[in-house]
């Protein structure tokens, strides 16, 4: 069967798609689904928030009784060199901290005096941003538990934990189902807060809820930040740990 | 009706409904989404194998105003399902998980991210520019009355039912903001898994209806204009 396609039409077709694609290039850069843009970080309580950074366990001393376990890229990825990164970038400037995630989960620890406690895998993300997406895609699908690198000492005396977390393709990063299941939550209350680039909540909810034991009780109240809100979300964090109660 | 004309009903029937399933990654979940992504392409090459004496076409002949635009449609639609079959391959992770292929994931995202929604838009106008064609087929199966034996009233009720569908439709689109994907001006679609899948459906039905009842009557009027010409 002969097909009537000549030389020149192929490549009039060709040019056509070429242009298309260029047009869909010129957003490339400006992608994350969250993580942050630079942060004034004179509104962390940095050495709290570099404690749990640096995978230090929540002072053995503390008598709290919440937890505030938060993953954020920027401490579950390594910049050789931080001085390079262009802050103007968002993808870029996503991976220094301290991250959305680790903002939002400050606040919360000074609303709430719970103990911070960042989630790290053994293995850090990439800082390149195609090939951490890629990781945590390829992730997602084959339902892994990236090993994690710090752990709570006495997850018992705790009753109430707030987990955070980036949205990743539409649902957690791995490394949470990692965290809920090296722990016996059971009873436990659990409430949610995210950081995402428009995605919202997406199924991290739904997720979440389902790998949790079935006897927690889980605030319905969520909070969803976008990510470029994140510097100026203080007011509105207080404002919801208000309607739940804290 | 020849065996080749069924096939083609059949195969355009079959696309229509796979693509509002495959616009619900969130309803139906990833591996599926994968799968019913990859039925679609089949059938759009098939389709296109088909109704491949179209391109033969192409350079014969003048071009009217619909004729015109039945073409940009066309050939716009071929080069978004080119690079969404692009994007499938390297964002996909069951149907060629086993090629390990490695491409810009951002890259692979934001244009299956924009070319989907493109791509819905394109395929409703398409099914409306052809929409005059397919209710003669319907009518010669005799599924479908002829208008000149519609009464008015008929006439007017149906035309009121598919104006309210496309009002419905459109704001189905302002309210999904589908329009910051199309120009990737939000690069993450908010999806809400509370919505029941029966109401995201009949969202996505009533856009499909607005395009291609915009493009039906569109191609209408270009006629019209053509036959006042012609006089």
């Amino acid at each position: 069967m002969s097909i009537c396609f000549m030389k020149k039409q192929i490549l009039m077709i060709a040019a056509a798609m070429m242009s298309l694609s260029l047009s869909a290039c010129g957003n490339g850069a400006k992608n994350y689904e969250s993580e942050p843009q630079t942060l004034s970080t004179e509104a962390v309580k940095a050495d709290r928030v570099e404690a749990a950074r640096s995978g230090m366990a929540p002072a053995a001393d503390s008598d709290s009784r919440i937890l505030i376990a938060y993953f954020t890229w920027g401490d579950n990825t390594v910049v050789e060199h931080p001085e390079n990164v262009d802050i103007d970038a968002s993808t870029s400037a996503s991976v220094l901290v301290p991250g959305n995630v680790a903002m939002m989960a400050s606040w919360i620890q000074e609303e709430t005096g719970g103990d911070l406690f960042s989630i790290q895998v053994e293995e850090p993300y990439s800082s390149d941003y195609d090939e951490c997406l890629d990781r945590a895609s390829e992730e997602k699908a084959q339902n892994a538990r990236p090993a994690l690198a710090t752990h709570v000492e006495s997850i018992d005396q705790y009753d109430t934990i707030f987990l955070g977390y980036p949205n990743w393709w539409y649902t957690v990063p791995m490394a949470l189902h990692s965290f809920i299941e090296e722990y016996d939550l059971s009873g436990k209350k659990i409430v949610l807060f995210c950081s995402h680039g428009t995605g919202g909540l997406a199924g991290s909810v739904r997720d979440i809820k389902t790998a949790l034991p079935s006897d927690c009780e889980v605030e319905d109240n969520v909070i969803g930040v976008y990510r470029n809100d994140i510097p100026g979300a203080k007011p509105r964090i207080q404002e919801w740990l208000n309607e739940i109660g804290y | 009706m020849s065996r080749v004309q069924k096939t083609k009903l059949a195969i355009d029937l079959v696309m229509t409904v796979l693509l509002l399933l495959v616009m619900g990654y969130m309803v139906t979940g990833e591996q599926a989404h994968e799968w019913l992504g990859m039925g679609m392409f089949l059938l759009f090459f098939a389709h296109n194998w088909l109704n491949r004496k179209w391109y033969c076409s192409l350079w014969k002949g003048t071009y009217s105003g619909m004729r015109l635009l039945g073409t940009v449609v066309n050939l716009a639609l071929v080069v978004t399902m080119v690079l969404m079959l692009y994007s499938s391959i390297i964002l996909s992770n069951y149907v060629f998980g086993f090629l390990d292929i490695h491409g810009s994931m951002s890259l692979a995202r934001n244009i299956h991210l924009a070319g989907s929604y493109w791509a819905f838009l394109l395929m409703s106008v398409h099914l409306g520019l052809h929409w005059g064609m397919l209710t003669n087929v319907f009518q010669k199966m005799g599924f479908w009355r002829k208008e000149e034996k519609q009464t008015g009233k008929q006439t007017l009720l149906l035309r009121i039912l598919a104006l309210a569908v496309a009002f419905y439709g459109a704001w189905a689109f302002w309210k999904n903001n589908l329009l910051s994907y199309m120009l990737l001006q939000n690069l993450f679609v908010f999806f809400d898994y509370e919505q029941p899948a029966v109401l995201f459906f009949s969202e996505y039905i009533a856009m499909m209806e607005l395009w291609a009842c915009l493009a039906y009557y569109l191609s209408k009027l270009l006629k019209r204009v053509a036959a006042g010409r012609g006089r």
